[in-house]
Formats: C-alpha cells, structure tokens, sequence
C-alpha cells in the first residue's frame, strides 16, 4: 500500500515543532475519518499492533489523536503510516496550534469555579436553613459568620469572571449580562455583612451563592455545546504549505518554507500543492490549478515557465527555482483574505444579545429608581427589594434559553445532514436577500452521463472498457453506465492511469490511450487514440441534481433573489440556466474564484453556495456561506455551512431552521419577559424575599429547558 | 448542642476534601473530554480473552 510522504517528520528542521518532547516523544494528528466509537478503539489498540507506540490518546469530539512513542524504536514517519494502515487520513498537528475552540484552561477554570460555587453554596444553604425554621441566639450568629466565611471564596474567586466581563462591557459601553451579577454579588455581600455586623438576621449568603453556582452551570452548559459542535479546521490544509523539500546535491530534504531564498531549487512531488512561486526547471510537468481559476482540466508548463503558488502537480516529480514566497503571491493572498474575514465575521452580535442588553437596562434603571425613592421609607427595606429584583430579573432567557434554542437547532441540522460550523449562520440566515448559486458540483451531479455515441466499431467500445476498468474516475463511470450490455472485454497490458491525463495500455499489441480533450463548448470530452491518432471523441455532460429545480423554487417563493455564477462557458452555462428556470440577467459565466468573490462582496447579505475547495474564496466572502461538495475539512474552513447529503433540498431545510429557531427564541424570550415583569413587580412590592428568588430563578429556568425539551420531541 | 463543636469542623473538612478532590480530578484532565471515554468500555482487552482461554480449557461447559 502506498503511503503519503510523511518524511518531513523524521526531518531536523521541519519535524520538532510537530512532536513534543518530555519523558517520550509526543505526536498530535488531526484524524480525518474518525466517526464513531470503533475508530477510537482502533486507534487506541495502536500500542497493541505497533512496536514503538507506547500510548495512544483519542478524542471522538476534536477528532485527534495524540500519541506517544519510543523515538529509538520507531520514527515519527512510521507512526503516521500506521494511522494510515488503519484507514484513515493523518494530519500532522504543530505543538503551537490549539485543538479546540475554547482553550483548555478555560474550560478548566470554569469547572473549578462551578465546584466551589456549589460546595460553598450548599454548605451555607445547609447553616442558613435552621434560621430559615426560627433558630436564633447564638448559634444563629454563629452560622450566620459562618456563612459569611464561606461566602468569601465565592465572592473572590468564582464571582471574579463576572467582574472581568462587567468592567470591560462598562468600558466598552454596552450592558453585558455579567453586569447584574456582579452587582448582586458585591453589592449582596456588602449588604448582608453590614447586616451581620449589625446583628440583623438578614442576610443573603445563601441566595447570593446558589444564585451564582446556578449561572455558573448554564456557563459551563454553554462551553460544552461550543467544544462539541463547533469546529476547528483552519489548520488542516494551512500546514503543508509552511513546508518545502530543498534541492541538495544529495537529492533533497525538508526544510522549512521560509528558509529557501529565491532563486533557489526545491523539489516538488506528485500530490503536492505548490508552496511558493516557482520558475519550473525540470522539462515540463502537469499541474491542476483548481484552487486558482476553479477550472479542473490539467495544464501543462514547460521549462522556464512560472507556475503559480497554489498549483497542484499531477506529474511524479518537478524541480523548481524559487521565485517569491508564498506570502507575496496571489494564492497567498487569497488564503490571507479568507482568514481575515473570518475574523471579521465572529464580531458580529446576535438577536438575543440586544434583546438581553435591553432587558437589563430596563432593570437596572428600575433597581436604581426604586433605590432613590423607597430610600427615604426605608434604606434596608430598598436595598432588599432591589436586591431582590436584581436576582430575580437576572436574563437567565439569554443564559439558558438561547444556546438551548441553538443546541436544539444544531440537533435537528445533523438530522437533516447540515453540518453548521458557526451558530450565527442562523441569524445571519434570515436576513439573506440573494442567493448565489455555482455550477458544477452545486446544481450538477458529480456524475458525468455519455452525451452521444460516436459511429465506430463495437470493439473500440469494448476496448475502452477495458481501458476504464479499473479506474476510479466519473469518465470511467460514465462509460461503464453507458455500455453496460457490452459483456466481454479484451484483456490490457501496460494499463496505466494518469490523473488529470487518462489511460492509456496496450491491446492486442497496439497502443491505446483515453485522453481529456480541452474543449470550447461542453464540459467534458475525451478521445479515443490508437498509436497516436485519434479515432473518436466522446462529450459528456453532468446531469442536473434531481430536486434543484424544486428546491431552487423554493428558495424563490421566499422572496429571495437567485443567481447563477459559474467559471464554465457560456455555451454550457446557459442550457442549464434555462432549465432551472433563471433570468438571463441572473446568469453569469466565465467567472474565476477571483471574480466571483468580488460579485459576492459587492452585495450585501448573499447567501452562497458552491464547491468548498474551488469556490473557497467567494464561500468565504459571503454572508452565509454553503458548501455542497468537496471535503469536508476544506469546505468547512471557507464556508459555514457543509450539505452532507447529495440534496439542494438542505438549503430549504436550513431556511426552514433558521426561522423555526427565532421563534424559539422568541419565545422563550418573550416567556422570561413575562416571568421578569411579573416577579420584578413582585419584588418591588415586597412580596418577594431574596431567597425566594434565588429559588424562582432556576424554577424558571428549569420552565424555559422543559418547553425546549418539549418542542424538540415534537 | 456542644455536639456542633465537633460536627461543624468535621462537616467543614469533608466538603474540603471533596473539593480538594474535585480540583485534583480537574487538573488530572478527567473532565477534559467526556465524550470519548463512553466509547472505550467497548474495547476487546485482555480480560476477555483470558476469560475465553479459561472456558475452553474447562472444555466449553
């Protein structure tokens, strides 16, 4: 079995920053294929099946596995090699990159915070409850110091988050949702040590830190949701291109991307992308420049050609001269452009945000108005009303009900096969006017059907068959599809599969050959060649997804515009736009990745959907973008959404989504409004203690989860 | 009720412990990644093979 070339680990300059040192050495690889729990055990039985290994570490929610081994007995190379025996796709992870979306520390901190909260919680809730039945006296004013001891941790150590968020929202001018909670806690504390020192029996340890372990537990809810359902991809196909094999007298060796100054050679590999601009030194070579113009036919160069950075090679081996780095090239530049949109996009602030900042201006302006005018009958009595109401009317909507909201949606897109990167696609989704629309891949199967036949002889047919035999390709398909009655076929010698090229081998000792033709018009073409001369061509075409046409107008009957972009030509362009029912001015041909992201910026809220690898650049740039084929790492680092079933009709399932999911947060919103309203009046009235609401607060959120529960079941 | 004197201490020591224990197990990394692991009681180890070595020399009764 071939492997990939994983030399570069076993390389001195390029292979430390991927392995760890410590007692034994240390590998991360990011695991394509990894699905379910079989896999983890396959790759957890590594130490078991390979000498060398000494422990092997999976993780089924970031898909990576980290394993340690014996450098004497076995190299970095050969652990790759033997993830790839067990059938799956290694990626090689620096020591430098994060694996998942939120840090480890984090999510550490906030467990840690979440058991304090709740031992101090509960131990104070345990002293208060025998003044809560009438004790008193000493032992009441023991326990009431009690409590404020162990309210102490809680007041510094797990309340410290939420001062952080409140002072950096004050800066920032905005109202977060950490601002109440950090008044209640300090002011609270405040308050009932004051109270204690007085003597008074009334104080509220015990409201105050139940109240924060219980947001504390909706937070710690929060980051498990973002660490399973969100992805981070962006390293995948990054890190080949930091890496380059240096020409040395002796052959090559890996060295790192920025160490080769131009003019210098460097050796390319069949499969590789190019990474670095380079004036081609060897005769001529093939390359497949998809990622660049989005065309997939093959291009040959000649020596003393520059082959653009971004390029893939199809031929076995090329040798270069370096003539710019990778950053000062277009391809470069794309990838720089994907990433800074990226980060732009993940400021944007979502519905219940401004929903939640209006709630809380609304209660605490009523806390303060109430302050000032109740202070006159009765300071204490103010302050514990306000106090109340501040627990009370705490957003826990926003704490719990959004993101349950959201992880109900994200459950149902799985369903549905949506695979959605980023939860503000949801929002995003029902402002979308446009609708953009790619070609190939998009609207069009992948697979290819025989146009016509061309007048030979039957033995030429049965001659292709037997030259596609073995082949893999949509073309082979196509054919074997198309002359399926065609029982017998004579036997190849020398058969030989280039990709990009075709097939070639002998028969009945002469040379045959199925090569691509570059073609003005249809899409795909190949000839029939005996000895060189070419004896017939086939045109191809790919067939129309079965449900476009409904799901397009679907799409339609929503109100939103459709366009249709694609690189091919105009001629293969159009009878497809006919069919589907656009306006001509809706159709747009000849268009590179290049022109197609400029069409899509120029547009505000376009949705677009295309080819996660070709289309990566207009995927990127647009409001929402959809993926509906290519890999999913690859689709998923340009686009937010990836269609995992063959079928247009996940665009109208997401639209269907989308708005399911407002009105789910609308109305778990407009529920805890209602409770809000209701219980601030209450407490305002003095009919509610803080106690209670501490109590009523995880009542209510407790409400908001069961309805949630209930329409999922739905 | 001078019993308190001695349980409230000793209550108090408990829940540290518990904590203590609590924060252990996090800095161990055991609550890093909890969906994994319900996958791992599934493995084929040696137990079972030692049991299946022992059935057979019993002559499979």
């Amino acid at each position: 079995m071939a492997f990939s070339d994983f030399s570069f680990l076993d390389s001195d300059s390029v292979g430390p920053s991927y392995t760890t040192k410590g007692r034994l050495r240390g590998l991360r690889f990011f695991v394509e294929g990894m699905r379910c729990g079989q896999c983890v055990r396959k790759l957890e039985n590594l130490p078991a099946t390979t000498p060398g290994v000494l422990s092997s570490r999976a993780n089924l929610t970031q898909k990576t596995v980290e394993i340690e081994f014996d450098s004497k007995v076995i190299q970095p190379s050969k652990v790759a090699e033997s993830i790839e025996t067990l059938g799956f796709v290694p990626i090689p992870v620096t020591t430098d990159i994060e694996l998942s979306t939120l840090s480890q520390k984090t999510q550490r901190q906030t467990w840690i915070r979440l058991g304090v909260a709740g031992a101090c919680a509960a131990n104070i809730m345990t002293f208060s409850f025998s003044t809560y039945f009438g004790a008193s006296g000493d032992w009441a004013t023991a326990f009431g110091w009690l409590s404020f001891a162990l309210y102490l941790p809680v007041v510094t150590y797990v309340a410290w988050p939420f001062y952080q968020g409140a002072y950096r929202s004050l800066k920032q001018r905005s109202l977060s949702i950490d601002l109440p909670m950090a008044v209640a806690s300090l002011a609270g504390f405040v308050f009932s040590t004051i109270q204690l020192i007085r003597g008074q029996s009334d104080y509220y340890f015990d409201s105050l830190s139940g109240f924060l372990f219980l947001i504390l537990v909706s937070r710690a809810i929060q980051q498990r949701l973002q660490t399973q359902f969100l992805s981070k991809n962006e390293f995948a196909q990054g890190l080949e291109l930091k890496r380059l094999r240096k020409l040395v007298s002796s052959g090559w060796h890996w060295v790192k991307a920025e160490e080769i100054k131009a003019g210098q050679g460097f050796v390319v590999l069949q499969g590789d992308t190019l990474a670095a601009e380079g004036l081609l030194e060897s005769d001529s070579a093939l390359f497949s420049l998809a990622w660049l113009t989005g065309e997939s036919n093959s291009r040959r160069f000649l020596k003393g050609a520059t082959v653009p950075a971004g390029s893939v090679l199809l031929s076995p081996k090329a040798i270069f001269l370096l003539n710019k780095p990778i950053q000062d090239t277009q391809f470069g530049k794309i990838l720089e452009t994907v990433h800074d949109i990226e980060l732009n996009k993940s400021s944007l602030s979502n519905m219940s945000d401004r929903w939640s900042q209006v709630l809380l201006g609304v209660v605490f302006a009523a806390a303060l108005i109430f302050l000032g005018i109740y202070w006159s009958v009765s300071p204490q009595e103010a302050i514990r009303r306000s106090l109340a109401l501040i627990i009370l009317a705490c957003p826990c909507a926003m704490a719990f009900g959004t993101p349950l909201a959201l992880a109900s949606a994200l459950k149902r897109a799985r369903r549905h096969g949506l695979v959605i990167k980023d939860l503000s696609v949801l929002d995003r989704l029902l402002s979308i006017e446009t609708v953009a629309f790619d070609k190939t891949g998009t609207l069009t199967d992948s697979n290819l059907t025989l146009v016509a036949v061309p007048s030979i002889a039957p033995v030429y047919l049965k001659i292709i068959l037997a030259l596609e035999n073995e082949s893999h390709h949509p073309i082979a398909f196509a054919f074997r599809k198309a002359f399926s009655h065609l029982e017998s076929h004579p036997p190849v010698t020398g058969l030989r599969e280039s990709p990009g090229v075709g097939v070639s081998g002998y028969i009945y000792g002469r040379f045959y050959e199925l090569k691509h033709l570059n073609t003005r018009t249809k899409e795909i073409a190949c000839g029939l060649f005996e000895e060189g001369i070419l004896l017939a061509k086939f045109e191809f075409s790919a067939q129309l997804r079965e449900d476009a046409l409904a799901s397009i107008d679907k799409i339609r009957s929503y109100g939103l515009k459709t366009h249709l972009l694609s690189g091919d030509t105009e001629g293969s362009v159009f009878p497809v736009a006919e069919q589907l029912g656009f306006h001509p001015t809706e159709v747009h041909a000849s268009l590179s990745p290049c022109d197609k992201a400029s069409w899509v910026n120029k547009r505000q809220n376009t949705m677009m959907i295309g080819d996660g690898i070709n289309d990566g650049l207009a995927l990127a740039s647009a409001s929402v973008g959809v993926a509906a084929s290519g890999s999913i790492e690859a689709a998923l680092k340009s686009s937010k959404v990836y269609l995992a079933k063959p079928s247009l009709n996940g665009l109208v399932e997401l639209f269907e989504l989308a708005k399911h999911t407002k009105r789910h947060v609308r109305h778990n919103l407009l529920l805890s409004l209602g409770y809000n309203l209701s219980g601030g009046v209450l407490a305002l009235m003095g009919h509610i203690h803080p106690f209670t609401a501490a109590l009523l607060m995880p009542a209510s959120s407790g409400l908001i989860i069961f309805l949630s529960w209930l329409r999922d079941e739905k | 009720m001078t019993i308190l004197y001695l349980m409230i201490p000793i209550s108090l020591l408990l829940a540290g412990f518990f904590v203590f224990g609590f924060i252990w197990s996090i800095g161990d990394g055991q609550m890093d990644d909890l969906e994994t692991p319900r996958h791992r009681i599934f493995a084929v180890d040696d137990f079972d093979q030692t049991n299946h070595e022992l059935n057979e020399k019993k002559g499979n009764s």
